[in-house]
C-alpha cells in the first residue's frame, strides 16, 4: 500500500526534526490521550446508562451528584477505591488477582486500530488513528479473544463452583458467538479488499456496508451484543437465582476493573460497528461548511455520533429484552446466526465476483493510484453507484438485477415491519367491543 | 387446495403424549453412553435476588437438569395464627393483613367472612359494592406487581417500573378510600370502616379509563416477545388432574384448564350482581399462567367499572357492636384471592377472642407443586416457574 | 398412492427403465446404435435408481439413529435432510445430462455426430423432476407448510421485538414519575394514617377525657393514657398520654374508636428518629406545645 493511506498521524506531524524521537514522543502522546479518553469515555458511560436506563423506565437516573449527576462516576469511583478488597482464603491468588487485568487489557488494546477521523494536512490525508496496522480487524477479532481467558481466570481463581460454571457459561458464549461474529466481518473485509480499519472507511465511500450487508450488519450488533456479555445475553453475569457469575467473589477496585471493562466493551463494540458498517467518520459536511482546515474536526463528530448512536441502541435493547436461557442462546449461535452470515457471505461473494459497485472489492487499488478517487474520501457521492451499471457483462447485469430485487424484499420487509408496529397490537379495542364497556 | 391449507393450521404444542414424556423422561435420566456424575446440591438461599421473599430451596441437580425441589420455609414465619388467638376480633385485623401483604383486603374480606358467617348482620349493598370495588382494585395491584417481579426475574428490567407506576396509581385511590397504602383494615365486619368520597370515584373512574392502554402496552412489549415466549412455553407444565390433585387454585389451576373460580363457583358478597368471564387457558405452562393473569386484570377492570357505575346509595356499614362476640361454632370461609383460594377456618365459643383462627394460605399450597413442575427443567427455568406460582412468603409462613 | 400424478409418473418411469434396457443392449440385434431420442431418454434411469437407492439407505440411517439417541428421534431432521437431498439429486440429474456428449462409458454415445444442445437435458432434468413431485407430492407439501410456518414464525419473533422496542422507546417521550423528595413531595390526603396527635375542640381545649377506650383497642397496648380523678367534677382528666410509634401499625382502630375524635392519625409520614427510644411520642406535651390557633382541630364523635 502506498503512504496515501496507511499514514497515520504520527507519521504526518513533526515535532523535532529527529526521526525515532518523533514517533516516540508522539506515541507516547497519543496513548496519553488515547487512555484518558477512554477513561473519561468509560465512566461517563456508566452515567449515561444509567440516566438513559432510568429515562426509558420512566424515572430519573442518578442527578444528586452534582448538577444531573455528572458527579456521579467520579463519586463510584471514590467508593470503590475505599472499599475492602477481599480475597477468599482458598482462592488463587495468581489468578484471582490477574484476572481482572486480563479482562480489562484487550480493552485498551482495541484502541490502537480504531479510526477516529482524517485531517488534511500538508497536502495529504492523515488519518486519526494510533496506528493504522494492515490487518487491523484481525488484530480486533485476535485481541477480543483474550477476554477468555481473564474470564477463565476469575471463574477458577474464586474458588466457588458457581463461579467456575458462570465462567464457563460465558466462555462458552463468547466462543460460540465469536464464529459468526468473524463470517461477519469476512464479508465486509472481502467487500472492502483489506484488512485494515482506515481501508475498510475508506471503502465505504459511496454506500456504507450496512446497506448492502444488511444481514451480516444484524449478525454482527448481535454478536456484539454477546461478546460484552450485555442483556439479552448477560445470564452468565447475572443470574438471578444463582451468584453473579464470574464477579461474584470481587469486591471494590478489582469489581470495578471487570465493570468498566464491560462499559469499556460497549464503546469499542459500537465504534467497530461504526467503523465497518456504519461508515466510520464519513458523514455530510457540517452545516456552515467548516472546510478542510477542520475536517479533523467534522470527521470526528461523525464518528462519535455514530458510535454513540449505537450506544443508544444498545442500551436500549438492554432495557427492552428480557434474557436468554444457555441453551437457547446456543441454538441461537449456532442454528440461526451461523447460517444467516453464511449466507450474507455467500452473496457478498458473488458480488465481488459480478463486480457489483456495492461490493466492489477493488475500491483500495484504485485510491492508491490516485485520480479523482483520491479527492472522494472526504466526501462521498452515493449516485456513482448506478453509474456503471451500463458497463457490466450479462451476467453481472443479472446479478446487480437479483441485487435490486432482494433490496426491494428487503425494504418490503422494513417498511411493512416498521408499518406493522406503529400500529400496535389493541386487544383492548375488541374486547370492550365484546364486554361492551 | 384445501389439504395444503390444512397443514398450515396452527397446531398446539404437544406436552403430554407419549413421545413428550419419553422426552421429557430421558433428559432426567442417567445416559449410559455419558460420564458417570452425581447429583450436585444446589442451594437457592434465603436471599434472593429476585423479590419473592425468603423462602429456601435445596435442588438436586444433575449438571443442569433438576431432579428434585425441596422448599424449605419458616423464615418468615410471624405467628400469626397463634397471636390472634390472644386478640380480640377487630384487634386482630391489622395482624391478618400482613399475612399475604400485597392483597390485604382480601386477608380483610376472609376474616370478615368468618365472622359474619358466625354472626346475624345484614351487610348493607352499598358496603358489599364498595368491597368488591377495593378488592378488585388490590386484585389489579397484586398481579401488577407480580407482572414485574416474574419479568425482573426473567431479564426484563423495564417492564417492572410501569408496572409500578399503576400501581402508585392504585394506591393512591386505596389511599383516598381506606386511609393507607398497602396494608388497609378496611373491611370490617358489617361493612366498610369508612364511606367513599368523590375523589375516590373519581380517581377509579380514570384509573379504568386508561389502564386497559397500559395493559395493552404490557402485552406488546412482553407477550409475544420472541425470547420472552421461547423462556415461558413447555416449562413447569403441570396437568389438569395433577393440578386438581395438588389442590392448587387460582390462576394456577385456571392455567391447567380447570374452569374453577370461586366468585363464580361459590359467589360470595356483591358479585353474583356483576358480569364478567372467568380466565381460562388449556396450556397448562408458564405462559397458560402468565394470560390467565393478564386477562384477569382486564377482567378486574371491568367489575370496578361496573362497580363504580352502579354503586347504590345507601350505609357503608351495619349497626355491630364495638367488641364483636360471634355465635360459638367452627366456621370456614373461602374467598378467591389472586393467589388462589384464601381460605378462614374460626372455631369461636362465644366470647370476645376466637378459641382457633386458620388462614389456608393458597401461596402454601401452591408452593407444594414446584417440585412436580420442576422435575426435568433446568435452573433459570425454575426461576420463571417459581414466579409463575406468584408466592408471597407472608402467605406462605403467615 | 391414490394419486393420478404418481401413477403416470410411475408408468414413466418404467418405459424409461425399459428403454434403457433397449439401448443398452439393442447393440446386440442392430448395427449403429439406437436412434438418438431414445438415447437421451436413456440416461435418466441410472441416476434414478441411484437416487431411489439413495432414499432408501437415508430412511434405513433415519431408522438407526432413532435408536441411538434423541436427535434421531426427532423424524424432523430426517425430513429436512431428505428434502434437501431431493433438491441435490435434481441438480445431478439435470448437470450431467448437460455435458453427457463427454462421458465415455457408453462407447456407443461418445461417438455421436452432433453436439447436444442444453434444452434437451433440460427437459430431461423436467423429466426426472416430474417424477420425484409426484411420488413426493405429499411430503413436498408438508415441507411447503413447514416452510411457511417457520418464515411467518422469523417474521412473528422479529416484529414482537421490534414492537417491544417501540414501547419503550415511546417511553423517553413521557413525562417522569419521579418525585424529587424533599423538594417537591407528593400530595397526601387528610386522613391518611400516619403520625398520632391529640385534638382540640373550636376553643382549642382537650378533647381528650380519658376514657381508655383506645388503650384497650391497640392490638399491641401502645397506647398508655395517664389520667387523675379531679375532686370538683368528679371526671378523669388527661395528664399524661404516650404513643410508641416504633411498632405501631398504623392500623387506626384507636382513632375509630375513640368517642371524640380526640386520638388522629395525621397525615405526616416523614418522621424518623436516630434512637429508638424518640419515638415514644409524648403526645401530651406536644398538645400543650402548639398555642391557641395551632393547636390542631378535631371533630367530635368517631
Amino acid at each position: 500500500m502506498s503512504e496515501f493511506v496507511t499514514n497515520g498521524i504520527l507519521d504526518a506531524v513533526q515535532i523535532v526534526p529527529w526521526p525515532f524521537a518523533n514517533t516516540a514522543i508522539l506515541m507516547a502522546l497519543g496513548f496519553l490521550v488515547c487512555v484518558l479518553f477512554l477513561v473519561v469515555t468509560v465512566m461517563y458511560l456508566t452515567l449515561i446508562e444509567r440516566r438513559l436506563l432510568g429515562f426509558i423506565q420512566i424515572r430519573l437516573g442518578p442527578n444528586r451528584v452534582g448538577p444531573q449527576g455528572i458527579l456521579q462516576p467520579i463519586a463510584d469511583a471514590v467508593k470503590l477505591l475505599l472499599k475492602e478488597d477481599i480475597v477468599n482464603l482458598n482462592a488463587d491468588r495468581l489468578s484471582f488477582n490477574l484476572a481482572p487485568a486480563v479482562v480489562f487489557m484487550p480493552t485498551i488494546l482495541a484502541f490502537v486500530v480504531l479510526p477516529f477521523g482524517v485531517a488534511a494536512l500538508n497536502q495529504t490525508y492523515s488519518f486519526i488513528v494510533i496506528k493504522d496496522l494492515n490487518v487491523g480487524i484481525l488484530y480486533l477479532m485476535a485481541v477480543s479473544s483474550y477476554t477468555i481467558i481473564g474470564l477463565l481466570m476469575a471463574g477458577w481463581g474464586s474458588n466457588n463452583k458457581w463461579s467456575l460454571v458462570g465462567a464457563m457459561r460465558s466462555a462458552a458464549q463468547i466462543i460460540s458467538y465469536e464464529v459468526p461474529m468473524v463470517l461477519a466481518v469476512l464479508g465486509v473485509v472481502v467487500a472492502a479488499g483489506t484488512m485494515s480499519m482506515v481501508g475498510i472507511v475508506n471503502a465505504q465511500y459511496h454506500v456504507w456496508f450496512f446497506i448492502p450487508q444488511i444481514l451480516g450488519f444484524l449478525v454482527y450488533v448481535i454478536t456484539g451484543i454477546s461478546e460484552t456479555n450485555r442483556s439479552p445475553f448477560d445470564l452468565p453475569e447475572a443470574e438471578s437465582e444463582l451468584v453473579a457469575g464470574f464477579h461474584t467473589e470481587y469486591s471494590g477496585m478489582k469489581w470495578a476493573l471487570f465493570f468498566l471493562a464491560e462499559y469499556a466493551n460497549l464503546f469499542i463494540i459500537s465504534a467497530i460497528i461504526t467503523t465497518l458498517f456504519l461508515g466510520g467518520w464519513h458523514g455530510p459536511a457540517l452545516p456552515g461548511g467548516l472546510g478542510m482546515n477542520l475536517l479533523w474536526l467534522t470527521s470526528i463528530f461523525w464518528f462519535l455520533a455514530k458510535t454513540y448512536a449505537m450506544v443508544f441502541v444498545l442500551i436500549w435493547v438492554r432495557a427492552t429484552l428480557p434474557r436468554f436461557r444457555v441453551d437457547q442462546m446456543m441454538s441461537f449461535a449456532w442454528k440461526f446466526l451461523l447460517p444467516v452470515a453464511l449466507v450474507n457471505f455467500f452473496i457478498v461473494a458473488l458480488g465481488v465476483a459480478y463486480r457489483h459497485p456495492w461490493y466492489d472489492g477493488t475500491i483500495m487499488s484504485r485510491i492508491a493510484s490516485g485520480g479523482e478517487y483520491a479527492t472522494k474520501i472526504a466526501r462521498p457521492n452515493f449516485w456513482d453507484v448506478f453509474v456503471v451499471f451500463s458497463q457490466l457483462t450479462p451476467e453481472e447485469k443479472a446479478f446487480y438485477i437479483v441485487v435490486v430485487f432482494l433490496t426491494a424484499v428487503v425494504l418490503a420487509v422494513l417498511i411493512g415491519l416498521f408499518v406493522r408496529v406503529k400500529q400496535g397490537i389493541k386487544p383492548s379495542r375488541e374486547l370492550e367491543k365484546q364486554w361492551q364497556l | 387446495m384445501a389439504r395444503m391449507l390444512r397443514h398450515m393450521r396452527p397446531r398446539p404444542k404437544d406436552l403430554f403424549s407419549e413421545r413428550a414424556k419419553y422426552e421429557r423422561d430421558a433428559r432426567l435420566e442417567k445416559r449410559t453412553d455419558t460420564l458417570d456424575t452425581e447429583d450436585l446440591i444446589l442451594n437457592m438461599g434465603p436471599q434472593h435476588p429476585s423479590t419473592h421473599g425468603v423462602l429456601r430451596l435445596k435442588v438436586k441437580t444433575d449438571g443442569e437438569v433438576v431432579k428434585e425441589v425441596i422448599p424449605y420455609l419458616g423464615y418468615l414465619h410471624r405467628g400469626i395464627e397463634k397471636n390472634c388467638e390472644q386478640k380480640e376480633y377487630l384487634q386482630f385485623f391489622p395482624i391478618v393483613d400482613r399475612a399475604d401483604y400485597l392483597s390485604s383486603m382480601f386477608n380483610n374480606m376472609i376474616c370478615t367472612q368468618a365472622i359474619e358467617n358466625l354472626m346475624d348482620v345484614e351487610v348493607p349493598d352499598r358496603a358489599q359494592w364498595i368491597r368488591v370495588a377495593v378488592m378488585e382494585l388490590n386484585r389489579i395491584a397484586s398481579h401488577l406487581l407480580w407482572f414485574g417481579t416474574f419479568l425482573l426475574d426473567l431479564g426484563a428490567l423495564t417492564p417492572f417500573f410501569y408496572a409500578l407506576r399503576d400501581r402508585e396509581d392504585l394506591m393512591d385511590i386505596l389511599e383516598l378510600a381506606s386511609g393507607a397504602r398497602l396494608l388497609y383494615n378496611y373491611i370490617r365486619p358489617g361493612g366498610v370502616r369508612s364511606d367513599v368520597n368523590p375523589a375516590f370515584i373519581k380517581k377509579s373512574h380514570e384509573f379504568v379509563k386508561k389502564f386497559p392502554g397500559y395493559i395493552d402496552e404490557y402485552e406488546e412489549l412482553v407477550t409475544g416477545n420472541a425470547i420472552f415466549v421461547e423462556r415461558v412455553t413447555g416449562v413447569g407444565v403441570i396437568s389438569k388432574e395433577r393440578a386438581v390433585a395438588r389442590a392448587l387454585s387460582g390462576p394456577m389451576l385456571r392455567g391447567s384448564g380447570v374452569n374453577w373460580d370461586l366468585r363464580k363457583n361459590e359467589p360470595y358478597g356483591a358479585y353474583p350482581k356483576f358480569k364478567f368471564d372467568v380466565a381460562v387457558e388449556d396450556g397448562c405452562d408458564v405462559m397458560a399462567r402468565y394470560k390467565v393473569r393478564m386477562m384477569e386484570m382486564r377482567q378486574s377492570t371491568r367489575i370496578i367499572k361496573q362497580a363504580l357505575d352502579g354503586l347504590p346509595e345507601g350505609e357503608y356499614t351495619a349497626k355491630v357492636p364495638a367488641i364483636l362476640k360471634p355465635k360459638a361454632g367452627v366456621t370456614y370461609a373461602r374467598i378467591e384471592s389472586p393467589r388462589g383460594e384464601l381460605g378462614a377456618y374460626l372455631v369461636s365459643d362465644g366470647t370476645k377472642k376466637p378459641v382457633r383462627f386458620h388462614l389456608r394460605a393458597p401461596s402454601f399450597v401452591n408452593l407444594a407443586a414446584i417440585d412436580e413442575m420442576g422435575r426435568g427443567h433446568m435452573i433459570a427455568d425454575l426461576v420463571a416457574i417459581l414466579g409463575s406460582v406468584d408466592i408471597v412468603l407472608g402467605d406462605v409462613d403467615r | 398412492m391414490g394419486n393420478p400424478i404418481a401413477f403416470f409418473g410411475v408408468l414413466f418411469f418404467v418405459w424409461v427403465l425399459l428403454a434403457y434396457a433397449a439401448a443398452a443392449y439393442g447393440h446386440i440385434f442392430s448395427e449403429g446404435g439406437v436412434s438418438d431420442p431414445l438415447v437421451i431418454l436413456l440416461m435418466g434411469p441410472p441416476v434414478v435408481v441411484a437416487f431411489a437407492a439413495g432414499i432408501w439407505g437415508e430412511w434405513l440411517l433415519a431408522k438407526k439413529l432413532q435408536q441411538y439417541s434423541i436427535w434421531g428421534a426427532n423424524l424432523a431432521w430426517y425430513r429436512r435432510f431428505l428434502y434437501g437431498s431431493l433438491l441435490v439429486y435434481t441438480y445431478l440429474i439435470t448437470d450431467p445430462l448437460a455435458n453427457f456428449h463427454e462421458l465415455s462409458f457408453w462407447n456407443n454415445v461418445s461417438r455421436l455426430p452432433f453436439p447436444l444442445p442444453n434444452i434437451v437435458a433440460q427437459a430431461i432434468g423436467v423429466a426426472a423432476v416430474v417424477i420425484i413431485v409426484s411420488v413426493a407430492w405429499t411430503h413436498l407439501l408438508r415441507f411447503f407448510a413447514f416452510v411457511w410456518d417457520k418464515v411467518f414464525l422469523w417474521w412473528d419473533q422479529a416484529f414482537s421485538i421490534a414492537l417491544g422496542l417501540k414501547i419503550t422507546a415511546v417511553h423517553l417521550a413521557r413525562p417522569k414519575i419521579t418525585v424529587e423528595y424533599p423538594e417537591k413531595k407528593v400530595d397526601v390526603p387528610t386522613y391518611f394514617r400516619g403520625r398520632h396527635e391529640l385534638m382540640a375542640d373550636e376553643e382549642g381545649n382537650m378533647l381528650c377525657t380519658a376514657c381508655l377506650a383506645c388503650e384497650r383497642v391497640c392490638p399491641d397496648r401502645l397506647i398508655v393514657v395517664n389520667s387523675i380523678r379531679n375532686p370538683e367534677t368528679k371526671k378523669l382528666e388527661l395528664v399524661g398520654f404516650l404513643c410508641d410509634e416504633s411498632r405501631c401499625y398504623f392500623c387506626g382502630l384507636c382513632e375509630d374508636v375513640c368517642p371524640n375524635g380526640a386520638i388522629r392519625l395525621t397525615n405526616v409520614y416523614d418522621y424518623s428518629a436516630y434512637e429508638r427510644n424518640d419515638l415514644i411520642l409524648d403526645l401530651y406535651d406536644e398538645f400543650y406545645k402548639h398555642t391557641g390557633k395551632n393547636k390542631p382541630r378535631g371533630e367530635g364523635g368517631a
